[in-house]
């Protein structure tokens, strides 16, 4: 070893040396201890998703949002309802990726499937109008009573189920849900709508798109019972049918509504769909209103009273 | 003189025991400080208490001020989970799409990695070593039903330059220069985030350049049973152009003791270091005890601390080594939970 050679500076050092560590050591930050109970009641509960405990997640997300109202437990509390209805992050990421890059599904089978749905539609409301499709009892009292009131109706359809076509969406990987599925999923969504976001609507929009797609494939059930009879006017399903339109629209009218939040630049495209589409659905009314004006002897309060009301 | 700084160090240390706090959880400190290797994933703290190069350099600055002969060393090492490499580099590059991101978070397991390259130079009273490329990746995933996840990528270049010398014939000193070029990502957001307009944006590296002064002291009494160690060091007190809170430039203090004997049938080094990462919160979770046993060409390497242990070996033949160890580590994670992952490392090197 080297020999001592005594250094006038060194307690000097020292004395800095020391006083830096004491120094640096202070620079911190505290973590509270309710952020950390949040967050690990927030695992716990999370953990609960991943068990696939849904029902005991909700309960738990619902006491937690009850006290820390976050947006990012709002999150993960409609995920809970989403994913009780089954939609998980696969099929979440899969309508994503459709959202993303629109312009790549144009020519994907799935939009040219979608196209042959509503082109059949089309060409069933094009059916529709002719008189041999329909019964001579029915054919009399629509030419008669309901002529021009039916073509404009007609013609709203098939504007609706235009707009709704101009929905890129994947559909083929949009999965199916069923009734009660989708009382989920409107409750998510309403979770969701109280922290209005960016990364809150593009959830909110998936979830809607699935709705959306579960609409439009009801429509078209409905529509191909009611061509199984012939298009009776004042058959059930035509009745469901139309209820179903409505529906499908205005849930094109909330997804835009969502979608435009997480996608800005957007806004202007979809606001002009929105208004279209809102407005197909007042002219729907204005029409009904008109109808309900002209006929004193029936009163209706909305489309489906209003367009099938003559039949009762 | 020598009798003078033993009270001052012990008296040092239980300060800095006392005034040990909770820090917010971000990067993992290794990672922060441009520290990792295979020798200081090991040996975990207590590297700073070893004489024995971490990679190429000491951990402790204050160790080159001892003699030995020159060398030069290269060394390569990389942790486990190489898989989501390419999906990260695209990341850092900024140019990540969709599909990278749907690659890199299809592992619903956590998915880790870290590769590093070092050359350098080990002398008396001076040496340095130059990392080109040293990447990390930690990710870690929550809740199937909307994946929120917790990401950190960096790609760090790092010039070290360490020189010492002593104060008298026991007491050494050293500084480690460390200058860091980082690229880096360090976010925690929903899957779903990336995919709302601007959503890459979220991944987006950031970029800094900091450097670090390490300075040491080391106290070393000659012929004495052991040949203990004492030392005070400070690690990471860092000056960068821009600062972010993802990775905050906390100093951390360390003080401990090492010492080493021949057995007859191998030599066995014991360290213990107390250090205060972000992470610590107590004295004992700023303990580290580290043991090393050379016995001919194979060294086995361990540490036990509260938040990390690791057992591992080296064999050296003709100048080249080879290693390899497995880690485990208790992270803090982005959302504030705690969790247990285990790792492997390798590492290959070349001493001439």
């Amino acid at each position: 070893m080297r020999k001592i050679t005594r250094n006038p500076i060194l307690s000097i050092l020292l004395v800095g040396f020391i006083t830096l560590a004491f120094s640096c050591n202070r620079q911190s930050s505290q973590q509270s201890s309710s952020s950390s109970d949040q967050s690990i009641e927030l695992q716990q509960a999370i953990t609960e998703i991943e068990n696939k405990n849904y029902d005991l997640a909700i309960h738990k997300l619902k006491l937690l949002y009850s006290r820390y109202p976050t947006e990012e437990i709002s999150l993960h509390l409609a995920s809970a309802y989403a994913a009780k209805s089954g939609i998980r992050a696969a099929e979440i990421w899969g309508l994503s990726v459709g959202y993303k890059n629109p312009s790549e599904i144009k020519d994907s089978s799935s939009l040219q499937q979608l196209k042959n749905v509503f082109d059949l539609i089309q060409n069933n409301i094009e059916q529709f109008e002719s008189p041999k499709s329909l019964s001579a009892k029915d054919k009399n009292e629509i030419m008669t009573r309901k002529n021009e009131l039916l073509i404009k109706t007609k013609k709203l359809i098939k504007d609706g189920l235009l707009e709704l076509r101009k929905v890129d969406v994947q559909f083929q990987k949009t999965p199916d849900i069923k009734g009660a599925q989708r009382k989920n999923l409107e409750i998510a969504i309403s979770i969701l709508r109280k922290h209005p976001s960016k990364r809150t609507m593009i959830y909110s929009a998936a979830l809607f798109s699935i709705i959306l797609k579960n609409a439009l494939v009801e429509t078209g059930r409905t529509f191909n019972f009611w061509r199984e009879d012939s298009f009776q006017i004042c058959d059930p399903n035509a009745k469901l049918f139309v209820q179903w339109v409505r529906y499908s629209l205005l849930i094109a009218v909330e997804f835009a509504q969502d979608f435009k939040v997480a996608y800005p630049k957007y806004q202007k495209a979809l606001g002009d769909f929105q208004a279209n589409t809102s407005s197909l659905i007042q002219q729907f009314d204005i029409l009904l209103s008109n109808a309900n004006t002209s006929d004193n002897n029936i009163q209706f309060n909305n489309f489906e009273s209003t367009f099938f009301g003559y039949c009762q | 003189m020598n009798r003078k700084f033993l009270p001052i160090l012990i008296y040092i240390s239980f300060n800095l025991m006392i005034a040990s706090q909770v820090f917010a959880a971000t990067a993992p400190y290794l990672k922060r400080g441009g520290h990792a290797s295979f020798f200081s994933r090991a040996m975990g703290q207590s590297c700073w208490g070893l004489d024995i190069g971490a990679n190429t350099l000491p951990c402790n600055p204050g160790f080159i001020a001892f003699e030995r002969e020159g060398l030069v060393k290269a060394n390569m090492d990389f942790g486990n989970n190489l898989r989501s490499s390419n999906e990260v580099s695209e990341l850092l590059a900024n140019k990540a799409t969709p599909q990278t991101i749907e690659n890199l978070f299809a592992h619903k397991e956590v998915s880790e990695f870290e590769s590093n390259f070092e050359l350098g130079y080990w002398g008396q009273t001076w040496g340095f070593a130059i990392a080109p490329v040293q990447l990390h990746s930690s990710l870690f995933t929550r809740n199937p039903a909307l994946p929120e996840i917790d990401l950190f990528a960096s790609q760090d270049e790092i010039l070290r330059l360490q020189f010492g010398s002593y104060f008298n014939q026991d007491l050494y000193w050293g500084v480690e220069l460390r200058g860091l070029h980082r690229k880096f990502i360090a976010k925690r957001f929903f899957l779903v985030e990336i995919l709302a307009q601007d959503g890459l944006e979220l991944v987006k590296p950031k970029e800094q350049n900091v450097l670090f002064i390490d300075p040491s002291i080391v106290y070393a009494p000659e012929n004495k049973p052991w040949n203990p160690k004492f030392y005070l060091s400070i690690s990471d007190l860092g000056f960068a152009d821009k600062s972010y809170d993802e990775v905050p430039l906390k100093p951390s203090p360390h003080v401990g003791l090492s010492g080493n004997t021949d057995l007859g049938i191998g030599d066995l080094g014991v360290s213990l270091d107390l250090s205060w990462q972000q992470e610590s919160n107590s004295p004992f979770e700023a303990a580290t005890l580290g043991l090393t046993y050379e016995f001919g060409i194979l060294r086995l390497l361990g540490h036990y601390g509260s938040r990390s242990d690791a057992v591992g070996f080296e064999v050296t033949a003709n100048s080249i080594h080879i290693g390899l160890l497995t880690e485990n580590q208790l992270l803090t994670l982005g959302w504030g939970t705690e969790e247990w992952q285990r790792r492997s490392y390798l590492v290959l090197g070349t001493e001439i």
